[in-house]
């Protein structure tokens, strides 16, 4: 009766998937899978946010003792806390007894955590300190064996706090290696550093969240097409913008593992988004400093969820004077569809109260849940999840490219020679170098190596 | 009829219009009800602990946080064809209710209402809900009202919203 169907056309295994992934250098193309899949989602938590270092927040946002917040690293709960003594901790928000939760808000101060279902009580160290009717019921405990549990490792980088689960995995300063140089062009020109205003905006959206990582380690070939139409009305500039003939571009490849693209007007002194008199040469090198004054966009991100983005941007521009201000986002993994943004907007510490308010409401302006540029980007990515999760899609071995401008594809060029920074850096930023190094260390950090090993395929 | 009660079917049908504008995406017309000083703002809404003595309102957090140049660059915005948030256009409507007036001088208003904005767009089944209390001035300007300030205070602290592509 007819003949057989060929059944042996099924969707590809995980780790098959996986593995197409540390190809990408020779490539340029990954499986869209990984962008909507349960187990892939499931090793992500295991692998990637077990083993590298993590986002939790900025030393600012908890400025007093008894501060905290309430984080996660992957799918798990944090307790961000100053504690008595001013230092800060991140603890396991999982009561020693019987594992709920202690922390009920989402941020505060407190000299005290009380677990609300037995009332067993934790100082801001973490501590156990009480445990109700002990004399009668718990006797033999010994309460210093029960203090909650510290990330494995925690470790700070110029006001901002991350964690790793992991105790084996290399410290943060390795971790972030060369890759510090150009976090310092945004967190380093200003004495006093950088602070966080307001509360991170958070919200969800309907995709995985690579997209948004990738995409923040240098998309600006899309600017010019989902964000035509804020082009269109100078939010961005046009002079300034990747359209734009008077700025330099460069994009930063291969730099510990992690990438990101920056622009800047080589023949200014100074771009103008900040307040001049703000910039200091105390932290900086002459030719950091040199290129923090002429910076008038740049993104990035420090894998695996953490990116940055500053740009000279102006949400009203017939009214208003363009500003710059630094965002700082977290890409929470919710699942394999969807995504928590965690959003901070950052604005020099030193700089006036008028400059302060004015960086802020150009970033939520402009990048946030309502931002003139960002809600449409929010429109397009939903449709990247669903069609990498669709069975059509995972039979055929649908492929993402990341081959813009990369080898042959485009005239540019390595400066990585003359370049002051480090990492592997090239004359445009139209090219996907930055994409691929982001997937070459998620390749790594799903195999078990460091996302700077040299060992990938 | 007393004033008290006049002047409360006054504001409601402001706030009626108004929401009639921008659930048909009048976005112009509705930039005509705003006086040229207009704040808007919604704040971020932060979960706090019972009796803590910080508003749940952030003083320095916002989803929004506009004036008239800012809401004016917005509405130009939307007018493009690549404004992708909005291309295919959300289907929104705003249901106001339990309008209270507060305050009144003898040119502005202050009134409190509730706000329920469904929003569904493109070819799914899913749909935004965005729930809160609106605390608006109304100001006469050459006889009608026009807002002078808003703040919506939202019952949500992580937004169940992809983007707010849209006016509360």
């Amino acid at each position: 009766m007819g003949t057989e169907r060929n059944t042996a056309n099924s969707t590809p295994a995980a780790a098959d998937v996986i593995e197409q992934v540390g190809s990408i250098k020779e490539t340029g193309t990954i499986p869209s899978q990984i962008h909507n899949d349960d187990e892939i989602h499931q090793l992500e938590l295991e692998r990637v946010f077990s083993d590298t270092w993590v986002l939790v927040g900025h030393e600012s946002e908890i400025p007093e003792p008894g501060d905290y917040a309430k984080r996660y690293i992957g799918d798990s709960p944090f307790i961000f806390v100053r504690d008595d003594s001013g230092d800060v901790q991140v603890l396991f928000d999982s009561c020693q007894h019987r594992g709920t939760t202690v922390v009920r808000a989402e941020q505060g101060n407190t000299s005290y955590f009380r677990c609300p279902y037995h009332n067993w009580t934790y100082d801001t160290t973490g501590e156990l300190v009480g445990v109700p009717h002990k004399e009668e019921f718990f006797k033999e405990l010994d309460t210093c064996e029960y203090a909650l549990d510290s990330a494995p490792q925690v470790d700070s980088y110029r006001g901002l706090v991350f964690a790793c689960l992991s105790a084996d995995a290399p410290t943060l300063e390795e971790y972030l290696g060369d890759f510090t140089w150009y976090l310092d062009l945004h967190l380093q020109f200003a004495d006093g550093g950088m602070e966080v205003v307001g509360e991170p905006i958070r919200w969800e959206i309907d995709t995985n969240w690579k997209i948004g990582a990738d995409n923040f380690t240098g998309d600006s070939y899309h600017t010019l097409a989902t964000h035509k139409s804020a082009m269109d009305l100078d939010i961005f500039p046009p002079e300034l913008s990747a359209a734009g003939a008077e700025r330099t571009p460069a994009d930063i490849t291969e730099c510990s593992g992690h990438s990101c693209m920056l622009a800047y007007l080589e023949n200014q002194e100074y771009a103008g988004g900040y307040p001049e008199d703000v910039f200091t040469d105390a932290h900086l090198s002459d030719d950091q400093l040199r290129l923090a004054k002429r910076l008038v966009s740049s993104v990035g991100t420090v894998f695996p969820n953490m990116s940055f983005l500053q740009m000279n941007l102006n949400p009203d521009p017939e009214n208003r004077e363009v500003t710059a201000f630094l965002n700082v986002r977290k890409w929470q993994p919710v699942g394999p569809k969807k995504t928590q943004v965690w959003n901070w907007i950052l604005v020099p510490q030193g700089a006036s109260e008028e400059f302060k308010q004015r960086a802020y409401d150009t970033g939520i302006g402009t990048f946030s849940v309502a931002g003139n540029f960002e809600v449409d980007d929010f429109a397009v990515w939903d449709g990247i999840a669903e069609a990498a999760g669709s069975t059509f899609g995972k039979k055929m071995g649908r492929e993402s490219n990341f081959q813009m401008g990369v080898g042959d594809m485009s005239d540019s060029e390595e400066i990585s020679d003359e370049f002051p920074g480090p990492g592997e850096v090239y004359d445009t930023n139209f090219e996907d170098g930055t994409m691929q190094t982001f997937y070459q260390s998620w390749y790594r950090a799903m195999t078990g190596q460091d996302i700077d090993s040299e060992e990938s395929q | 009829m007393s004033d008290r009660f006049e002047l409360r079917l006054e504001c409601e049908e402001f706030l009626y219009r108004e929401a009639e504008l921008l659930d048909d995406g009048r976005l112009h017309d509705w930039l005509e009800l705003l006086t040229d000083d207009v704040e808007y703002r919604v704040p971020r809404r932060v979960t706090r602990e019972r009796g803590s003595e910080e508003s749940e309102f952030s003083d320095d957090g916002f989803h929004y946080r506009e004036d008239i140049g800012t809401l004016t660059t917005r509405v130009k915005r939307f007018d493009r064809e690549y404004a992708w948030a909005e291309n295919p256009p959300s289907r929104t409507r705003r249901f106001v209710s339990n309008v209270r007036v507060e305050e009144t001088s003898d040119d502005e208003v202050r009134v409190k209402s509730n706000l329920l904005l469904y929003r569904n767009q493109g070819d799914t089944t899913e749909s935004d809900m965005l729930v809160g209390e609106r605390h608006d001035t109304l100001r006469r300007v050459d006889g009608s009202f026009k807002l002078a300030q808003r703040e919506v205070q939202l019952d949500q602290t992580i937004l169940e919203t992809r983007n707010l592509s849209f006016f509360l």
